[in-house]
């Protein structure tokens, strides 16, 4: 089991995730000597490269987790956080 | 009723925005349980069904959205355990589906930390589900 804390496995990882891979392999060579840290963040960079839009899409408007809430029923409208308005930009 | 009250929540004005803080934050913990509970009622119903019909193993009798959810539930309790306000951020951008400016008004610090956050803590959880190593990594404190 792993004890690195989560603080200093994000710092590592923030400072690399945005790196092309030949730029990230020179950085963790360079700043990164614990084995256990540099596993870690690898691990979470490859997280990072193939996760996509993992949870990108609110609960409410995914269709497999309505139909969990509806047993099977028709799905309701979704667009709700849409009538909020200009808050979309970051999303 | 998870429904109405969602849509009723969102529904208000942005003036009154910061006074529905604590019901967004309520909300989207009402919705996480609600969907947790129905997904775990899901994949024991379907178990039963796996065990009467005696044609496959149970794991195979339980479907996978509710298989994912319950996985995203534990990684959650995980991650709340090393870092809440990730959790926090989670529970507002994915359970109640606010924006990174709501959440980030909501929890009363800038959106670029919200930003930053929320990106880091979707490959925290994606790690956590799909990484097959992700045990040997559970005890960051």
């Amino acid at each position: 089991m792993e004890t690195v804390p989560l603080n200093v496995v994000r710092a590592m990882f923030d400072a690399v995730c945005e790196l092309p891979a030949d730029e990230r392999r020179r950085y963790l060579d360079e700043n990164c000597g614990d084995e256990a840290l540099r596993r870690r963040v690898e691990s979470l960079l490859r997280s990072h490269d193939s996760g996509g839009q993992y949870l990108n899409t609110p609960a409410a408007d995914l269709s497999d987790l309505r139909s969990l809430v509806h047993d099977g029923g028709d799905a309701p409208a979704t667009g709700a956080r849409r009538e909020v308005g200009g808050g979309e930009a970051i999303r | 009723l998870v429904h109405e009250a969602y849509l009723r929540l969102v529904g208000t004005k942005d003036a009154q925005w910061q006074n529905h803080a604590h019901s967004f934050a309520s909300a989207a913990i009402a919705m996480r349980r609600i969907l947790i509970e129905r997904a775990r009622r899901k994949a024991v119903g379907k178990r039963v069904l796996g065990e009467r019909a005696e044609t496959a193993p149970l794991e195979t009798g339980i479907d996978p959205e509710s298989l994912n959810l319950l996985a995203l539930d534990l990684a959650l309790k995980k991650l709340s355990n090393v870092d809440k306000r990730l959790t926090d951020v989670v529970h507002l951008r994915f359970f109640a589906g606010l924006t990174v400016e709501q959440t980030a008004e909501t929890m009363g610090v800038a959106p670029r930390t919200v930003k930053r956050d929320w990106d880091f803590a979707r490959v925290w959880l994606h790690n956590e589900m799909k990484d097959k190593d992700a045990a040997d990594h559970s005890g960051e404190e």
